[in-house]
This record gives structure tokens, C-alpha cells and sequence, in this order.
């Protein structure tokens, strides 16, 4: 340590001048990167996959209506056919099913989902939901009901 | 809306238990167009259903559709199209990069099935066969030929797969969760006989008239292996079947890579988690776990894989067992038969068998596969 602190000692001043300079560049270009990861990571933060604003529920019944939740905003959908009634809930960014009136409940069990290619499926009563993302259609193939990287789920 | 619009979606309708109707009227109509436009059928592969973002919270009418039909005519090439059916008593997806045409017929074959081989629909086969008091009925080739492919099973497993089950089965409810009385399960149980089955030519019977069929161990997987040669024969070679949970992958990805097929969690049943996966092709993968039709009274779990020898949920330390194999008949049998064979045994079964890959999961949540089995572990 000490030897190094005696080399610069012993630099001439010229030398010294263009390290000094040498030490501003990267100085700056460390800044610059720094400054730049920031920016992505605020803007992949705010737009990023996980943003429930270009998020959808799509909702089907029984009697082939479909009805398009958005996840950004909360909301509450009474889905009623002869097979049945479900309500179905959007909140905080999530769509689940708060009541049905089928016998096993499977519907309400299957709990909250807020992601791409995710379903909820009420059997008794032929209504299904589905998450989509904005502008991308629903029947793709990776999104065939299964988490994201499977193209089908044996179970 | 212009007149013939009106009669293709009149025509589509005739589906009422279809899942997606709105993609499947678009897609179809986008299809007519591409063809039109195109001037040749075999174009229409090359129309894929697509989604537009509108009418929030409320339903869509057709007046919609007819709007954005325009739009779908223009649709990429690289999408597959999917229908989505409530048959079978659960949800069947079909994914293929097919025409509309043959998804069509796919979904009608769908429909011939379940008005075949339901056990509680009447008039199918096979509730004509229960309920026929011992004398022989006459059903369709392919009610012949799945009893044919289940009785095989029933005889090399010593009656451990008996699709004489319905006897005892039609007394469970493990929709509303109601257990039997005893006394009825005692009083059907001598019911419970594959040998009781007889297939001559065109006709079955049951020669103890209070016998009664349930095909619920092997019709899934015989009606994968047909759809898939339904599909390879209008000449689709990539698609994936899932009926409830069966899959059969066919063919490869567009782009010639495997499919990757993923094994639900057993212990997270309402979530689409996953304990490993298969990267593979034109393979079935068939799984049967503890975790589906299941419900507990007094702390008592019941779940649906019933022991023709005793009438009760089978006692097995497995609680979910896949297989692999070129034939989904042979593997929607085999899962059920390894549940009741238990961990060893169902190891030992399929080490024996060749052909086939199988990942088991005991009650005790250790995994363990066949020797060179390729399912990859979370």
C-alpha cells in the first residue's frame, strides 16, 4: 500500500493531469450507468408485466355471454344462468369468486388470480375466468391454462 | 348484420357447452374471410382467433363481434386455435394449429363421446348397458373397443382396475360429498365383477344385472388417443388435448421444439403450481391424484379412486401418480391402477412395462420416478 501511495507521489505532474482526467471519464461513465439502471428500474417498476392496467378478466357464462373486467379497477360482476349464480369480484389488482351457489364451492376454493394464462373454472355452473393481457389474444398457446413456460398441465 | 353471418353463427351454436364462443365465432368468420380472400381452403389454418379489448364489464354482443371481424382477418399466422368444452364431467381444452374445419370436428367428436360412454346420461351406451337387466345391448365401435381395452386391464390387474365399479361408484357423491351407508356399499360390492362383462360383435352385456359400468379409469385417455388421430389425420401435427387434466401433446411446437407438459402440485390442488415437468412429444402424460373430487366429513378425507375390493376410497401412500406413454388409454389405466398398488408396486408396474415414464408423489411428499424417466423436478 505504502509502495503505490510513493509511485503517485513520484509521478510528474503531467501524468498526474491526464489520471486526474482519466478519473472524471469513468467517473462520469459509472454515473451515467448508475443513472441509467435507475431509469429502467423506475420504468420497468411502473410498466412493467406485473401492471394490473393492461391486465383483464374476461368472464364467460353458461349462456355464452363474455364480460371484460378490467384488473386495474374494482369491481363487482353478478354472473346468473340457469346452471347458477357466481360473483365475481376484481380488487386490488386480483379477480376471485366471493359467492356461488353450487354445492361443492370449487369456484370460491380456486381462490384469487391476477396473472396471464390463469383461470378459475366453476364446473356445475359452465362459467370460467380467464386473465388476459391487453391487446394479446387469449387463446395463445402458452397461456393454454398453465403457468407461463408449460403448454399444458397434466393433473 | 349481414344474412349469412347469421347462419354460420346459427351453425356454431349448435355447440351450447362450448367454452370460448366468442373466439370460436370470430375465428371461424375471420377463417371464411382468409378463405375468400385467399380463394383457397387451405388457408384456413393461417386465420387465428384474436382478442380486442373492449365493452368493459359488460357483455359482449354480436353487433361486437361483426365490428371486429375485420380486424381478424388480418390475424397472424403463428396462433393455434382453442375451444374449450364442459364435457366428460370437466373442462376440455384443445389447442391446435388446425383449420376450423377440423377443430370443429374435434369438438363434435367430443360431444359423440360423452353421449356414449356417460355413465349418468341416459341413453348412452353405457347407461343402456347398465340398465338393460342382463340382456345384451348394441353400442357404437368405439364403446366395443374401450370396454375391449378395459378389460385387458381388468384381468392383468387381478381385478385391482375393475370397470364393473359403477355398482358402488353410482352410490358415492363426491360432487355434493355424501358417503354412503354401509350397508349399501356391502350389498353392491358382490356386484363388482369384470367377469360379469361380455362383448360379442357389436353388442355388450353384463350377465349380473345389478352390475354396472363406469369407464371413468380409461375413457379420458381412450378419447385422447382418438382425438389425436382425429387431428393427425386432417393433418395437424402440433396441437395439445387436455381433458380434465389428461394430456396428450401432439406432434411438436410449430417450430419443431417439445412440448413442455407440467405435473400439477398435489398439495397446492387450487393453484396452477407444478412438481416437475416433461419436455417431450406426441406423448400422452396422464395424471390421477388424491386431490381432485375429494371432501372430508368428521375429519375423514374421501377422495374418488374407489378399491373394487372393498367399495371405499382406495388406502394407498400415494397421493398423485403420472405417466408417460405413446398411448393415453394405456396411461389413464395405469395411473389408476399404480394408486392402488401403492408406492412399490406402482414403481415396479411401470419399471416393468416398457414404453413408459412415471413420477409418483407419497403421502409422505417424497417424489420419486422411473429409472431413466426424463421429468424434470421443480
Amino acid at each position: 500500500m505504502s509502495k503505490k501511495k510513493n509511485k503517485s507521489k513520484e509521478q510528474p505532474a503531467a501524468e498526474q493531469k491526464t489520471a486526474r482526467g482519466i478519473n472524471v471519464i469513468v467517473g462520469s461513465i459509472i454515473a451515467g450507468i448508475v443513472l441509467l439502471s435507475l431509469a429502467f428500474w423506475v420504468a420497468n417498476s411502473s410498466f412493467g408485466e406485473d401492471d394490473v392496467s393492461t391486465l383483464r378478466a374476461i368472464v364467460h357464462d353458461s349462456d355464452n355471454n363474455a364480460y371484460e373486467l378490467p384488473l386495474g379497477e374494482d369491481a363487482t360482476l353478478e354472473v346468473s344462468t340457469e346452471a347458477g349464480s357466481n360473483t365475481v369480484v376484481v380488487e386490488n389488482g386480483e379477480v376471485y369468486v366471493s359467492q356461488a351457489d353450487c354445492e361443492n364451492l370449487d369456484c370460491i376454493h380456486q381462490g384469487r388470480i391476477s396473472s396471464p394464462g390463469q383461470q378459475i373454472i366453476c364446473l356445475p355452473h359452465k362459467m370460467w375466468i380467464e386473465v388476459v393481457e391487453a391487446g394479446q389474444a387469449s387463446g395463445q398457446m402458452d397461456a393454454d391454462a398453465t403457468p407461463s413456460g408449460y403448454d399444458s398441465i397434466s393433473r | 348484420m349481414h344474412p349469412t353471418d347469421n347462419t354460420l353463427a346459427n351453425l356454431l351454436d349448435l355447440f351450447p357447452a362450448r367454452r370460448s364462443p366468442r373466439l370460436t365465432r370470430r375465428s371461424f368468420l375471420a377463417g371464411i374471410a382468409c378463405a375468400c380472400a385467399a380463394g383457397a381452403v387451405g388457408t384456413l389454418g393461417a386465420c387465428s382467433p384474436t382478442r380486442s379489448q373492449d365493452a368493459s364489464g359488460s357483455a359482449l354482443t354480436s353487433a361486437d363481434q361483426a365490428n371486429e371481424r375485420s380486424s381478424d382477418a388480418a390475424a397472424t399466422s403463428q396462433e393455434p386455435l382453442r375451444e374449450t368444452l364442459f364435457v366428460f364431467d370437466t373442462v376440455v381444452t384443445l389447442t391446435a394449429y388446425c383449420d376450423e374445419a377440423l377443430m370443429r370436428k374435434a369438438c363434435e367428436r367430443c360431444q359423440y363421446f360423452e353421449e356414449r360412454f356417460s355413465r349418468t346420461r341416459e341413453g348412452s351406451d353405457v347407461w343402456n348397458i347398465n340398465h338393460a337387466s342382463g340382456t345384451a345391448v348394441e353400442v357404437a365401435a368405439e364403446t366395443v373397443d374401450v370396454i375391449k381395452r378395459a378389460l385387458e386391464y381388468c384381468e392383468r390387474s387381478g381385478g385391482l382396475f375393475d370397470i364393473t365399479i359403477g355398482a358402488v361408484s353410482q352410490l358415492w357423491d363426491f360432487k355434493t360429498g355424501i358417503v354412503p351407508d354401509d350397508a349399501a356399499i356391502q350389498s353392491a360390492l358382490p356386484h363388482v365383477d369384470w367377469r360379469t362383462v361380455s362383448v360379442e360383435g357389436s353388442s355388450v352385456k353384463l350377465a349380473d344385472s345389478q352390475a354396472a359400468l363406469d369407464l371413468g379409469g380409461i375413457a379420458k385417455g381412450y378419447i385422447a388417443d382418438d382425438l389425436a388421430r382425429l387431428l393427425e389425420e386432417g393433418g395437424c401435427t402440433s396441437a395439445t388435448i387436455n381433458l380434465g387434466g389428461n394430456v396428450f401433446a401432439l406432434g411438436t411446437k410449430p417450430d419443431g421444439s417439445n412440448w413442455n407438459v407440467g405435473i400439477q402440485d398435489p398439495n397446492a390442488p387450487a393453484t396452477t403450481s407444478v412438481i416437475a415437468s416433461l419436455s417431450c412429444r406426441q406423448t400422452s402424460v396422464v395424471t390421477s391424484g388424491l386431490y381432485e373430487r375429494t371432501f372430508t366429513i368428521d375429519g375423514v378425507r374421501y377422495h374418488h379412486i374407489l378399491d373394487p375390493k372393498t367399495g371405499y376410497p382406495a388406502v394407498t401412500d400415494l397421493v398423485s401418480s403420472s405417466v408417460a406413454s405413446a398411448s393415453s388409454t394405456d396411461g389413464d389405466a395405469y395411473a389408476t391402477w399404480m394408486f392402488l398398488l401403492g408406492r412399490d408396486g406402482a414403481l415396479a408396474l411401470l419399471e416393468s412395462t416398457e414404453g413408459m415414464q412415471g413420477l409418483i408423489e407419497d403421502a409422505q411428499g417424497e417424489i420419486a420416478m422411473t429409472s431413466g424417466a426424463q421429468f424434470v423436478l421443480r
